[in-house]
């Protein structure tokens, strides 16, 4: 037999490959162009063994890191070993070959250790502009998935270390930002360079076969974690269902529902009974419905499992082809990894809070209102186009309050500071600040939402792909909803807000696609709290008042909502 | 080989993708194939083929054995 690599070195080399991805995704932040990547951080940078499997993976965007192996594997259906050359770097952000959806590019390069195929390094980022019907993607109207921008199947954007430039040219003549895209191409090149050096210095320093043992022992390792974790759950089924309002066509609540059954060490969730595919670009493809479901689970156990294909291996995971968890050929359906990933986060909490009550925490507001935009900008006389993300208010959670104005939980961004989306982009900055009473009242309030206030310095193009307009994030076990989102428009000389649907007409609220607003124009962008855990009558006194303190909740919500009696003032 | 399954490399473009009419998932290869009034299923794994003719009102095929519970990857 074998023998075992010991547990220190396990996990000392595990930690370095991890470094090495941690490396990559600085590498990216400091030599990309677009906001969405050096302020957003909207990537992740992974290991993966020849045959595709994850072995290490950097934190930045959990959307990502569930769907990697899909997209990998994918990308080698695809590219024959035989065609894989040392300095080849393959380009794809097709949803429906493992994509997540077109913004999400894939860039994967071999590493050879001597002429053999060692490993690849792998990088999912969101490139904010990708042609289509109007800037920044989110075309929260679109009917077919071609109405959503160009779509790259897996091909090599770098041969043996040169440039396939017909590949870069077809890709830059069809997005307005030619500049920008060639940045970030650049930028994530440079990154798969960084982590191929890195990986081989580590093979100076450690000896091959000690490396590869580390690879498939520490997936053997992740894997048997998550079975334990597993294991203490409640064996049962469980079963949770969920309404997104409407998909931006038809206004008309979709169904989400979910079932777990947990036996053993291994865990089914299974997705039957989910509505059919919207009309609209609401729709998960499987890739983002496997991604929110490991990220769910994620959450739910214990953090330091390795986030690696390993722990992925006791979940099975079923999304029936044509619903909207997984989208049949050409739905569209940017919106499925920003919006509908955290509702199948939040349906697979909520079915395992029944099983796992001290684990699980209550809905987040469960959008990132993604807001896209474009245009000329007259400083620069340049093309701009920008995928603008804010955050929402999570669930309480079993232990404590919900984290606050937060990216959503498949997002894990960071927001733009206000005075680098006032310099990159025509916007003027007039307010941002946090919304008391946003988040659901609970034993454990949920986080709060926030709200910005931005005004138009020149014509701009806009669209949006949001939810949580006209329902309200869940709370658990007595807690309550949270408040939901807005969206609102002034015109310039105007002293009357509006929503956009009665500015533009549009079927919603929250999802449209290539409205124009004029200089001056005001846009207020509200989010949504998370839901509430627990009775928020059993709230600690001590809590409320610092609530009340800080300006979180009022004087009427702490009476009405948590029973507050005490004196006020 | 069948020309019908998600298996683009030596192909100009994909007609259509095929998926595992349980889970989902894309198939790229025949390896478990079974007929459905006519219509071919191209399942990802043992356990899909095992758990759709389970889930399913149809005869079940020949030589299917119910398998454990999960196996392999999904």
């Amino acid at each position: 037999m074998e023998e075992k690599i010991d547990m220190v070195t396990l996990n000392v080399v595990d930690n370095q490959l991890i470094s090495i991805c941690r490396e990559m995704g600085y590498v990216l932040m400091r030599t990309s162009y677009s906001s969405i990547f050096n302020e957003g951080l909207d990537f992740t940078c992974a290991l993966a063994t020849p045959e595709g499997e994850m072995i290490a993976v950097a934190e930045f965007c959990p959307a990502q890191i569930g769907a990697m192996p899909v997209t990998i594997e994918a990308c080698l259906a695809e590219i024959p070993y035989e065609t894989l050359h040392p300095g080849d770097v393959i380009v794809h952000n097709d949803p429906y070959r493992g994509g997540c959806h077109i913004p999400e590019h894939t860039v994967l390069k071999p590493v050879y250790y001597g002429d053999e195929l060692f490993a690849f390094f792998v990088i999912i980022g969101h490139i904010a502009e990708v042609g289509g019907s109007a800037p920044g993607a989110f075309i929260g109207d679109a009917t077919e998935i071609f109405q959503e921008g160009i779509r790259i199947p897996p091909v090599k954007l770098v041969s043996e270390g040169e440039d396939v430039l017909d590949v870069w040219k077809i890709m830059l003549a069809n997005v307005r930002t030619p500049r920008f895209n060639y940045g970030d191409l650049r930028a994530l090149v440079a990154s798969l360079n960084y982590g191929e050096k890195s990986l081989l210095r580590l093979l100076g320093k450690y000896d091959k076969t000690t490396i590869e043992k580390v690879m498939h022992e520490i997936l053997d390792y992740s894997e048997g974690w998550m079975r334990k974790e597993i294991e203490n759950m409640p064996e049962g089924v469980y079963e949770f269902t969920d309404y997104i309002e409407n998909d931006g066509v038809v206004n008309r609540p979709y169904k989400l529902h979910v079932t777990v059954t947990i036996e053993g060490t291994s865990m089914l969730v299974d997705f039957t009974g989910t509505d059919k595919q919207a009309l609209g670009p609401i729709n998960a493809n499987y890739a983002v419905t496997v991604s929110g479901t490991y990220n769910a689970i994620l959450h739910d156990t214990d953090p330091d499992i390795p986030k690696n294909s390993g722990c992925f291996r006791p979940i099975k995971i079923i999304a029936p082809p044509g619903t909207i968890v997984n989208v049949n050929y050409p739905g569209p359906e940017v919106g499925g990894n920003t919006e509908t990933h955290p509702r199948i986060c939040a349906v697979v909490h909520g079915a395992l809070s029944q099983c796992i009550p001290d684990k699980t925490p209550a809905c987040d507001g469960c959008t990132a209102i993604n807001l896209a935009f474009g245009g000329i900008h007259p400083d620069y006389n340049e093309a701009f186009s920008c995928y603008h993300i804010e955050g929402c208010g999570w669930g309480g959670r079993p232990w404590g309050d919900g984290l606050t104005m937060l990216c959503i939980p498949n997002g894990n961004c960071r927001n733009s500071p206000v005075e680098v989306f006032d310099t990159r982009y025509p916007w003027l900055t007039r307010e941002y600040k946090l919304l008391p009473d946003s988040g659901g009242p609970g034993k454990y309030r949920g986080g709060l939402g926030g709200e910005r206030v931005i005004e138009a310095t020149a014509p701009i193009t806009i669209s949006a792909l949001g939810s949580h307009y006209d329902t309200k994030p869940w709370g658990l076990f007595g807690g309550r909803g949270s408040s939901n989102a807005a969206l609102h428009i002034k015109r310039n000389g105007s002293q009357e807000w509006k929503t956009i649907q009665e500015e533009f007409g549009t079927v919603c609220n929250g999802k449209f696609s290539g409205l124009h607003v004029e200089k001056g124009d005001m846009i207020r962008i509200r989010t949504p709290g998370g839901g509430g855990y627990g009775n928020p009558r059993e709230r600690e006194r001590e809590l409320i008042r610092k609530d009340l303190d800080a300006g979180f909740v009022t004087e009427k919500s702490a009476r009405e909502d948590y029973g507050y009696e005490e004196d006020l003032l | 080989m069948s020309n019908v399954y998600t298996k683009p490399s030596d192909k100009y473009y994909i007609e259509k993708y095929v998926k595992c009419p349980l889970c989902g998932k894309l198939v790229y290869e025949d390896t478990f194939a079974d007929e459905e009034e006519g219509n071919k299923l191209f399942f990802c794994s043992e356990w899909c083929r095992n758990e759709y003719w389970r889930r399913s009102s149809a005869p079940r095929p020949r030589g299917l054995s119910s398998g454990p519970f999960i196996r392999g990857r999904s």
